[in-house]
């Protein structure tokens, strides 16, 4: 097994030290807020998954025992939570119908909405933007089955073992889903962008 | 293979997760079919613009947040903590004081609520018990005459009370008190009266006790049995020829007192008693029941029996009381006697005074509201309505006939 390279700080969180879970935040937090965009396709509510998996995960950081990655085991607290959002927004959604996405700014004045992008070239920047918005829009169209190995693997680029872990499914089953994502993304993804 | 099946294919073998077999046989079929091979190209370009979304970056403030969050979960936590146990000095404590509050206050509810519990529905076998209970009267119900006549009785050194209460009993027209009640009376006697002036009397009084007891069926503990083999108080003899059969003057609490100094000490029982006496010697000296026991050894300690002033307080609170004012007594006395009998009243009895007239009745409660309505023609009834919790049986009644001045 390959040495886990967050161990130290992992047993100062451990024994309470706060500092120690904040350089851990700091390492990991832009593949949570990836990880948790992708599977949600909002950037507000990501960094809001991404808030509260950190909180889960340092009230359970006492339990891990060392038996996958730190990250991996983080990585599986955000797709949890990020599945329990969406379900408390499917929920709300049957029950108020599609709000208006109004956007919002947030501390630093920044629009919440989308996420910040480094293109420079304004035209292109929203041609790629366009693109990707209607890619996010096809894997956010997926079952939520599909969507997860998808993110996690063809987006993140876990291993079958790791997404196996994280999914708590055997590795036949993480192949046999992507596979089957990756047919049906194939498809709407023609549909919505046209020629590929 | 048609192309289907290779299409669904595909994705593995992208990934290179098909057989070498299957390959081979995919490999032939798209270098053979254009549709297939589209199909393989948009998949490899869909994982491209997959592959290709860009990563986004967390909010510069995300950290933070996430710190202070945790900081503030912490902070709450461990204030619910202090609030609960801290500082020791001073919770340890309030909690104790507390917890003796909370112990006091269930041992002055249930205390509270005793009594209550304790009223259970006795037989309702027509004894005369419960005139014991309605005997119970003060001091200033005694009229001047009823003293006077104590006083001049020459073997008695006693304050007229007890002589009369005496007399009562033995006249068989005031019937014992059970013997719970025994208890309580003692001590309220003994605390009034010269207690060495009392034993002149053990003789008499022991023999009453005993008549007494025996009339009180199923009402006393220790005497059940005797009560069911006692006789009627009406037939029973005088033994003093001074003694009246009726009418005689009321002193509940003094006879009561009388009876339980007697029964307190069996020993006492004096030779002249008559032949019913000897036979009520043999039953007080061998008590047949362990709560006759019971009761001798704590009136030898000169002990008053809490359960005794329940049992009296149970009587008197069961029996239905009227309160009639006349202007003749014994004519109101001898018509509601006549009434009672009419009604087929069972043990009635009368205690006169001066002004007042008592009698006392055990009567069916179907017939207690014929009675009160009877009443009114005697005269002027206080109680204008019964009781709404009369039990079914016969109902100890009480009618006081007081002369209207």
């Amino acid at each position: 097994m390959v040495p886990d390279e967050d161990y130290e700080l992992v047993c100062l969180s451990q024994k309470g030290d706060l500092h120690a879970f904040g350089d851990l935040v700091e390492k990991h937090q832009k593949n949570m807020v990836n990880i948790a965009y992708r599977m949600l396709g909002d950037y507000e509510g990501a960094c809001d998954v991404v808030q509260d998996a950190f909180l889960s995960a340092y009230k359970a950081i006492g339990k891990f025992r060392g038996d996958a990655m730190f990250s991996t085991w983080l990585y599986r607290i955000v797709v949890n939570v990020s599945k329990n959002h969406m379900k408390q927004i499917r929920v709300r959604l049957r029950r108020e119908g599609p709000s208006i996405d109004v956007p919002r700014e947030t501390e630093e004045g920044e629009l919440m909405n989308d996420p910040p992008d480094p293109a420079p070239s304004v035209a292109e920047q929203f041609e790629k933007k366009e693109v990707q918005a209607k890619v996010q829009s096809c894997i956010s169209s997926l079952d939520n089955e599909y969507r997860e190995v998808l993110v996690l693997r063809d987006i993140q680029g876990f291993s079958y073992g790791e997404i196996s872990y994280i999914l708590k499914i055997p590795d036949g089953t993480v192949k046999s889903r992507l596979f089957r994502a990756r047919d049906v993304l194939k498809d709407r993804l023609k549909n919505v962008v046209g020629d590929l | 293979m048609e192309c289907k099946v290779i299409q669904g294919k595909l994705s593995p073998f992208l990934e290179g997760a098909v057989s070498l077999e299957e390959k081979r046989t995919i490999e032939e079929h798209l270098s053979g079919c254009q549709d297939c091979s589209i199909v393989l190209e948009d998949l490899k370009k869909a994982e491209v613009l997959v592959k290709g979304l860009e990563k986004v970056d967390p909010p510069a403030w995300l950290k933070q947040k996430v710190v202070a969050r945790i900081r503030a979960e912490e902070e709450r936590r461990k204030s619910l903590i202090q609030r609960l146990f801290y500082p020791l000095r001073v919770k340890v404590p309030i909690e104790a004081f507390a917890t003796v509050l909370v112990a006091l206050a269930a041992v002055y509810v249930f205390k509270a609520v005793e009594p209550e519990t304790k009223r259970i529905p006795f037989p309702s076998s027509g004894s005369v018990a419960s005139a014991p209970a309605e005997k119970v009267v003060s001091k200033r119900e005694v009229s001047s005459s009823d003293k006077d006549d104590l006083k001049s009785t020459p073997s008695s050194s006693l304050p007229g009370q007890t002589k009369d209460v005496a007399r009562k009993q033995a006249s068989g027209v005031l019937p014992a008190p059970p013997a719970t009640a025994k208890e309580e009376v003692s001590e309220k006697v003994l605390s009034e009266e010269d207690e060495g002036s009392l034993t002149q009397f053990k003789g008499e009084k022991e023999r009453r006790v005993t008549r007494g007891r025996r009339m009180l069926a199923g009402e006393t503990r220790g005497d059940a049995a005797k009560a069911e083999t006692s006789k009627p108080i009406q037939t029973a003899p005088p033994p003093e020829p001074t003694l009246e059969k009726k009418a005689v003057p009321v002193e509940g609490r003094h006879k009561e007192a009388t009876e339980a100094e007697e029964f307190s000490k069996p020993k006492a029982f004096s030779q002249k008693l008559p032949i019913e006496g000897q036979t009520a010697k043999e039953e007080v000296m061998a008590p047949k029941s362990p709560g006759a026991e019971k009761r001798l050894e704590r009136r030898d300690k000169g002990v008053s029996a809490g359960a005794t002033l329940s049992a009296i307080a149970e009587k008197r609170a069961k029996t239905v009381r009227f309160t009639v004012q006349v202007v003749d007594t014994n004519m109101a006395r001898e018509e509601v006697e006549k009434v009672l009998g009419q009604l087929g009243g069972q043990r009635i009895e009368t205690e006169s005074s001066e002004d007042i007239e008592v009698i006392s009745a055990d009567l069916r409660s179907e017939k207690i509201k014929d009675f009160h309505d009877r009443l009114a023609s005697v005269g002027e009834v206080k109680e204008k309505e019964l009781p709404s919790d009369i039990p079914r049986g016969d109902i100890p009644i009480r009618i006081e006939i007081i002369r209207h001045h």
